[in-house]
């Protein structure tokens, strides 16, 4: 049977709205309807190929900055009262007027259609969050993009982006595996880190099918639940960190066995995580690019199973740490060689995978052909399939 | 040297394969749907009988072609058609369904020697509909197969969820092994 006809389907841009009450949201669908033709529908964030966003909500610059980071080749509106120093970003100034909204969205959905243009120039977002001196009147309120990327803006908003990943992988260069103090500077002990508490917790927590309380202080709690797999995290993302990067006293962390059930009606959906990917996180947060103290840097790797990265925390070349050790196990020297990526990378990947107990250097990787490769050979790509290689990148920039 | 990619994007019907391919498309994707049958309506209201077809947009005029194939088997005679020169299979699953596992078993064993030859990467999809099975019981029948296949819960509505699944094929088929 063949099929009865082929249509191509030409759908309406999406826009979300971020930080925008309903009334605005009504408004906006209103103009969308009457005035644009229906080539404009407000969408769910998620499914969104633009947004739209109000700086002047409380947390409007946060949501750009979470939208920059998530979502770099979507466009973003910004509305705003004052001029601010927005970057490459399409800046419009309250009030709104017809034109301007309607000449902007024009302008999001060209730049929707060629991606490139914005993930090719914005690493990060470039936001002030005191209002900017104002621009010269020009009669339009469209700031159109263009600030130069030596500003002060572009800058800030780098360093944030590199003070992040630093936070998860340090800032260790690669060392020299003859050297032995070298070799110790990398290492780190899981089980004195928050890290090592949780997965014996953990443990505990599974063995006896029982939800378990921790206790930070009056307010700062954690709960986990067995069942779901879920923890409800009542502290702030910097305290979370904070607890996870230091190495923490022995009894120095107090918790409790207790009856709570899981009800997510009654847990705000921001204050749930789930349970590997607060594992993940806190290995991350621990380990700054180092490796769990018995590590042998030159055995082989293995992935047991993927993690499920959609819903992990994604560091610089973690899918293609990842895709490898699944195909073809390599020890962390050979990986950071053959990929030519910081060591530091590697390690952090690998200990996040340790503490999910996936990575796998024993006997029972046998399913996978364990091919040593010497060091200086792992800078070459298998020449047969390396011109993939040059795609994969500018796909992960498009796409996130 | 090859100058562009075909991913095949499969799965049962109401998966998200169309959804997806939208969702990283960098063009109006072709959708060849028809109105539901009555037992599928109460899931969807169109189910693409042919193919859906999305492209991404690479540099130096390369292209990332993807190919949605109809989810109902009665026309699956398009799917030989479809895989031809494929490079890597994306199968999305539905956990809703009412045997969700079962579901990923046949699409592994139909598509089986296309898979064997090239890669695949499984997205469950519709887990805030249903959370069971979870990812576990997915990765335990994929103990039996030879290789360590990249299986993700997705949200095919949201890019960068089907962007990390294709980047997982990208990357499985750049490391596999010669054979």
């Amino acid at each position: 049977m063949q099929a009865r006809e082929t249509t191509i389907e030409a759908p309406p841009v999406r826009i979300a709205a971020l930080g925008i009450d309903e009334r605005i949201r009504n408004s906006l669908r209103l103009f969308f309807h009457d005035s644009c033709k229906d080539r404009f529908q407000l969408v769910e964030e998620e499914t969104a190929d633009a947004v739209i966003i109000d700086l002047d909500h409380k947390k409007g610059v946060r949501l750009a900055q979470e939208q920059r980071q998530l979502h770099p080749s979507t466009p973003v509106i910004v509305i705003s009262r004052e001029p601010r120093e927005t970057g490459s970003l399409i800046s419009l100034l309250k009030p709104l007027k017809k034109r301007s909204l309607a000449k902007a969205l024009l302008r999001a959905e060209a730049q929707a259609k060629e991606p490139q243009n914005l993930s090719s120039t914005l690493p990060s977002l470039q936001i002030a969050t005191a209002p900017a001196m104002p621009a010269e009147e020009s009669g339009d309120d469209v700031v159109m993009e263009g600030a130069p990327s030596s500003s002060a803006g572009y800058q800030i908003a780098r360093h944030l982006a590199e003070k992040d990943i630093h936070a998860f992988l340090g800032s260790t260069p690669d060392i020299d595996t003859n050297s032995a103090q070298q070799q110790t500077n990398i290492r780190y002990d899981p089980n004195s880190f928050f890290q090592g508490k949780l997965r014996q917790i953990t443990a505990m927590m599974k063995q006896k099918g029982q939800a378990v309380r921790l206790q930070f202080s009056d307010e700062a709690f954690i709960i986990l639940y067995p069942d779901e797999e879920i923890a409800q995290i009542n502290m702030s993302e910097s305290r979370l960190g904070a607890l996870s990067a230091v190495p923490i006293s022995p009894g120095g962390l107090s918790f409790s066995f207790c009856d709570d059930l899981f009800s997510p009606d009654e847990v705000a959906a921001d204050s749930l995580m789930r349970l590997d990917a607060l594992m993940w996180k806190t290995a991350l947060w621990a380990s700054r690019g180092r490796i769990p103290y018995d590590t042998d840097l030159h055995r082989a790797v293995a992935l047991d199973r993927w993690p499920n990265l959609t819903r992990l925390l994604l560091l610089p070349n973690t899918l293609e740490i990842a895709a490898l050790w699944a195909e073809q196990p390599h020890s962390l020297i050979e990986t950071a060689a053959k990929l030519k990526i910081p060591q530091r990378y590697v390690f952090g990947f690998y200990s996040a995978v340790f503490a999910l107990g996936l990575a796998n250097t024993g006997e029972t990787m046998k399913s996978l052909d364990y091919i040593p490769i010497a060091a200086d050979a792992g800078e070459k790509q298998p020449t047969s399939t390396s011109w993939l290689s040059n795609w994969i990148p500018f796909f992960r920039s498009k796409n996130g | 040297m090859k100058k562009d990619l075909k991913i095949i994007f499969t799965g049962p019907v109401g998966a998200g394969k169309t959804t997806a391919i939208n969702a990283i498309s960098d063009t109006d994707t072709v959708s060849t749907n028809e109105s539901s049958t009555d037992e599928l309506r109460y899931r969807k209201n169109t189910t693409t009988v042919a193919m859906d077809y999305g492209i991404i947009n690479m540099v130096d005029n390369k292209r990332v072609h993807l190919y949605g194939t109809p989810g109902q088997e009665r026309f699956d005679f398009m799917w030989d058609i479809l895989i031809q020169g494929g490079m890597g299979l994306v199968l999305l699953v539905d956990n809703a369904r009412p045997d969700p596992l079962e579901d990923m078993q046949f699409f592994l064993q139909r598509f089986g020697d296309f898979i064997q030859r090239t890669r695949v990467a499984i997205g469950v999809t519709r887990m805030d509909i249903s959370s069971t099975p979870r990812l576990n019981e997915y990765q335990a029948l994929l103990n039996d197969q030879t290789r360590n296949i990249p299986l993700f819960e997705v949200d095919a509505r949201v890019r960068q969820d089907v962007s990390i699944l294709v980047q997982s094929l990208l990357h499985s088929l750049d490391h596999q092994k010669r054979e």
